[in-house]
Formats: structure tokens, sequence, C-alpha cells
């Protein structure tokens, strides 16, 4: 799971960097809006944390932009604006949730956590597909009987794969939902990591499409 | 000393009456006693040419009976002659006295005697007392003075209604200043507001939109203050909580660096909001200060910073420059100017403080090459917690209010200028010198 953060402030953009890598997010940070548009406009990112105080381009105009743009990307609204217009105005504007500052990590990852499982159409906060399921709040994966924890790596992975059952991700896709830009992709990456959940959960969890990429089964 | 207006009113309006009454009744009584005396003079020498010597009384009678029940008013005729028996004589007047008025005294009493040579070479003397032309005079002067006097209840009463009357609204106005929040009190109505009181209620209102502007300031300044509070503080909570999370020493210590620099970040920010705070206070004490001194002192304290970024930082002076100037506030200006400019100056730059003075002012420039502030900027960036777009953070954003608040109670001016040979920015503080 890739995020863009966008923040301003230098401390608390490495630090909110920080927890998020510690929950196996992938993450992008940008300093002002016009370079989160420019970002936003590769697609790469499953969510945004956006700021509302910065420079250059304020975070409610960039959402404006981005849901004008027809761009229904969760965001959460991070900010130290606490009056109840400004929080009005954020979600009105098609904020998917709001926090602020200063705010507690694990709540952010709790609504993180939400506002993408409700991207995937889903409302209870384990992910599955009928043959195996995974709960992003613990990285528990579950297939049958079979229960394991999976690696910081393993788990954005097998979430991309389980968010969109059916769906094929080539390897690019993968690498994308997994690596930041400034992280360095070994060249099997991808094949190490499916190896690894295929020995704890078994080898028909994840089905491979030659040519193509990967999926797990659709819930049938 | 009495403060109503009624009251004061009254007392000078009734003194004015009773002094005007007593002139207008002195000059009655003049008047009205000259009046009198010619009427009296007249009667006597008319009385005297009617006087035939032949219907003389016979002396010892008693002259005109018409006047004789009022013993004052009454008219006495006498011969005069020098053998007769003076004893007889009703008045006893002084022999050989000349023809025409005379004002004698006589038995106690004052008379008007006219003398009088008949045809027949007789004299004879017309005589009153002169107590009747003064009644005449005094009764005058009363009748002038009693209705003025009679009117000094009826002014008191009328000037007591009209101040009341007038003062109204001014009493309506203290009702709708006393009924007023004290966070945005709105200007007083001027309408029906006597003119000479317009003018003090207008300068109430200039004083009320000038507090209500403070207030919005000082409301718009806690806001800011909270939410750059709220900056370091969510830095530091989420450094606290990723150090929490560190599985080795390793990480703990990485993740222990953050921390500190955000802590020292808060520590900075507080150390700004009380610097503004005191000199809002504006408590210091004003001394001759030597820029010079303050330029040296404040070189000293930043030094190891500027070396720390090499920054060539160094000090151009031509001799004592001596303000007027509270020691710790003139320093806090200077302070935070080369901290901006240390700031702000890449690595291997070159800070100059520069101390110098004109005919009639002392001038601390901070000469910087480090990016300039944009002409548009230049205003804004004195605003508390302002901070030029995309620029470096870790500043409080308070630094130029600050200057801008010590140089306003200094009396001096603050400029940034743009550097003239290369790009950088100047730092321009201008002060009177001391007098000599």
């Amino acid at each position: 799971m890739r995020i863009l953060l966008v923040e301003d402030d230098r401390m608390i953009g490495e630090a909110v960097s920080v927890a998020l890598r510690d929950a196996s997010y992938a993450v992008d940070w940008v300093q002002d809006g016009d370079t989160a548009l420019r970002v936003l406009d590769n697609q790469e990112h499953q969510a945004v944390l956006l700021d509302l105080g910065l420079p250059k381009r304020g975070g409610l105009e960039v959402l404006r932009r981005l849901r004008a743009d027809g761009n229904r990307l969760p965001v959460i609204i991070v900010t130290a604006r606490d009056a109840v217009e400004d929080r009005i105005k954020g979600l009105d504007l098609g904020a998917d949730d709001y926090l602020v500052k200063p705010f507690n990590v694990d709540e952010l990852l709790a609504r993180l956590r939400a506002i993408i499982r409700r991207q995937g159409g889903q409302a209870t906060p384990v992910l599955t597909n009928g043959i195996v399921s995974l709960d992003p709040a613990t990285r528990e994966a579950r297939c049958g009987d079979v229960q394991c924890h999976l690696s910081a790596r393993e788990f954005p992975l097998l979430q991309a794969l389980l968010l969109r059952p059916g769906t094929i991700l080539t390897r690019a896709e993968l690498e994308e939902r997994i690596y930041g830009w400034n992280e360095e992709v070994e060249s099997n990456a991808v094949d190490f990591l499916i190896h690894g959940i295929r020995k704890k959960l078994g080898a028909n969890v994840i089905k491979n499409v030659r040519g193509a990429g990967w999926m797990v089964a659709r819930n049938s | 000393m009495n403060h109503s207006l009624q009251q004061r009113l009254s007392v000078w309006l009734s003194m004015a009456i009773v002094v005007i009454g007593l002139l207008a009744g002195g000059v009655s009584f003049w008047l009205a006693y000259n009046e009198a005396q010619e009427f009296q003079d007249d009667s006597l020498r008319q009385i005297a040419s009617l006087v035939d010597a032949d219907r003389l009384p016979s002396d010892g009678q008693r002259s005109a009976g018409a006047i004789d029940n009022d013993p004052e008013a009454r008219i006495v005729v006498q011969r005069l002659s020098a053998s007769e028996d003076r004893t007889s004589a009703q008045l006893a007047l002084p022999e050989n006295m000349k023809r025409g008025f005379h004002t004698l005294d006589i038995g106690g009493a004052q008379w008007r005697v006219y003398i009088r040579t008949l045809k027949s070479g007789e004299r004879i003397a017309v005589a009153q007392e002169t107590q009747v032309r003064s009644e005449a005079a005094q009764d005058s002067a009363l009748r002038t003075l009693l209705p003025l006097v009679a009117l000094i209840p009826l002014l008191v009463f009328f000037s007591r209604r009209l101040v009341g009357v007038s003062l109204a609204p001014v009493r309506a106005l203290a009702k709708v200043a006393d009924a007023q929040s004290e966070n945005t009190p709105a200007a007083l109505p001027t309408a029906h507001v006597p003119d000479e009181i317009a003018p003090f209620v207008q300068s109430i209102n200039r004083l009320l939109e000038r507090i209500n502007r403070l207030m919005e300031q000082q409301r718009r300044f806690i806001a800011d203050a909270a939410h750059e509070l709220r900056t370091p503080l969510t830095a530091l909570s989420l450094q606290a909580q990723n150090l929490e999370r560190a599985d080795s020493l390793e990480a703990c210590k990485e993740r222990l660096l953050p921390l500190k620099t955000g802590l020292e970040r808060s520590r900075h920010l507080l150390d700004q909001l009380l610097g503004l705070a005191r000199q809002q206070a504006g408590t210091g004490k004003l001394q001759q200060v030597d820029l010079v001194d303050i330029a040296q002192t404040v070189i000293e304290e930043v030094f190891p910073l500027a070396e720390m970024k090499r920054i060539d930082l160094g000090l151009e002076q031509q001799g004592k420059v001596l303000i007027d100037a509270d020691v710790s506030a003139i320093h806090m200006l200077l302070r935070n100017a080369v901290d901006n400019a240390l700031l702000y100056t890449p690595e291997g730059g070159e800070v100059t403080v520069r101390v110098r003075s004109d005919e009639d002012e002392g001038i601390l420039e901070v000469i910087d090459n480090g990016p300039g502030i944009p002409k548009e900027e230049r205003e804004r960036v004195f605003d508390a917690f302002y901070r030029v777009p995309g620029s470096h953070d870790g500043g409080s954003g308070l630094g130029l209010a600050i200057v801008r608040n010590i140089a306003e109670r200094l009396g001096g001016t603050v400029r940034l200028e743009d550097r003239p040979d290369r790009t950088g920015l100047v730092f321009v503080y201008r002060q009177r010198l001391s007098p000599t």
C-alpha cells in the first residue's frame, strides 16, 4: 500500500514517514500543493494524507482540483485547523476523513485502514476472497486452518491483491504498491515475496498468470 | 470644587442676577434721587415765587395745609429779618444767607432751603426736609431691584431643567456604553447628541475603533499561536511514538535525534513567544547604548552557529554610535536579524553586521548573501507567524514581528532592502542618535 504524504513541515513529514513505514506502508512525501497535484496525476498511490496549510497551493485547493479531475483516491486531511467549519469544508470538498494535529499514530493508521477498506467496497476490517483472509490491523493472514504473520513487505503485496480479487496485477504494479520513490527495488523482489507467502499459506493462495502477473481468486 | 453643571450654572446665574440687580438698583436710586432733588428744588422755587409779601402767613404759622398731615413732606415758608425775634421763628435759620438753594442741618434733620428776596425787599426762606426725596429715590431703587431678585428662583429652576434636558442624551450614551460587551465594543450612536458633546463622543468612538482593531489583532495572534504550538507538538508526539516502536538500540538512537531537534524547536518557539510578550509589555528603561558594543555581543553569541555552517561572520564599524535604547530590546532586535541572516544564508556564505551613523541617526545593518525576500513579501514578513512560502522551516515566524515591536517602541525604523552588489538581503535599523 503506497501513501502520498503532503506536509510542509519537515519534522512532521519525517516523523509521519517513519511511522507509516513501520506499519508497512510505502510512503512518498512532498512539501507543497503543486508538487502533490503533479505526483497524483501519475496515480501511483492508494491514499493521500493531506495537510491544509501548504505553500503555493493550499490543501483544500489540492483536494478541489483532485476531485474536479474525477480522481476518487481516498484522502485524509491532517491539519492543525480544528474549527468545525474547516472540517465541514474539507469533508464537503471530498475528503474521506479528518485528523487534527497533534494526533496519535495508531489513530492515523486505523483511519488509513478504514478508508482503504471502504475503497475496496468492504465494510469489515478483514480483507478476504473466501479462501484467504487478511487482517490489516495485525498483519495476520489466514487460509483454512493455517494462520500466520506476514512480514512488512509481504503484507502490502497480499493486501494489494486482496483489495481487488480476480484482477491481475503486473510486477510493476505490485512493486509500485510496495516501494516508495527513494527505496531501491531488487529485481526479483516480487517473486521472492510471493514465494514467501505461498510457503506460509499454501501454493494456491496466489495464482500466477504467465506473461501477465498475479491475482487472488474472486469470491465464489 | 463642585462638578455639577446644574449647580454651577445656578450659582453663577444667581450671582449674575444679584449683581445686575444691585447695579440696576443703584443706577435707579441715583437717577431717582437726582430727579427728586430737581423736583423738590422746582417746587420750592415755585412756592417761593407764589409767595406775596401781603399774603405771607404771619410768623409761627404753619404753611401749606394740603400736606400738613405728612410731617416729613411739609413745606415751611418763613420770613427772614434781622430784627426779628429769632425764637419765634419755625426754623432756626442762620442769618445773612445768600439767595438761592442751600442744604442745611437744622435740629437733627436735613433741610433744603430756598432764599428769595421779595419786591418789597423782604427776604423769605422756603424749606423742606430732604428725607422726602431720599425716600422717593429708595422706593424707585427697590422697585427696580425686586422683580430681578424674584427672577432668581425662576432662573435656577429653568437652568436646572435646561441642563437636565440637554444632558439626557449623555446619560443615554452612558447607558449604551455600559451595556457594551468588552470584546467588541461598538461605536456609540451620535444622533441626538448635543453639538458641544459630539466631538467628545466621536473621539471616544475613534478610541473604541482602535481598541477593536487591537483586540482583533490579539485574537488572531492567539489563534495563530495556538496553531503554531500545535505543529512542534505534533512533531514531538510522532517522534516519541516512533521511538516507542523502535526495536533495536540502533533504531532507538536514530529516532532520538529528531526528537531532540523537535524539543529544541519547541523551546525556540516558546522563547520567541515570551520575547514578543515581553517586548509588547515594554518595561525596560532607556539608557545610552553603544551599537558597536551590542553588535559585538551578538556576534559572540552566534559565532558557534556561524562556524558550524562555515559562514564568514564579520563586523564593520568606525567607532562608537550612541543611541538611547533599552539594552535588552536593542540586543534582541539585532539578535533576531542576525539569526535570520544565518538561517537563510547557505553554507559557506557571508554575513556582515555594519554599525554606522549619518548626521542624526544611528544605523545597524545586517547584510547576508542568502536568497533575499521578494519585494511583495517584505511588509508581510513582519507579521507574526508569517513565513515566505516555501522558505526554510524551523524558524518560529516571530523574529521579525519582535523586531518591529521593538523598533516601534524605541522610535526607530526597520527596513528590508535588496543588496545592491549581488543577491542577498540588507536588514536596516535606524534610530535617532543620543543628544550629545
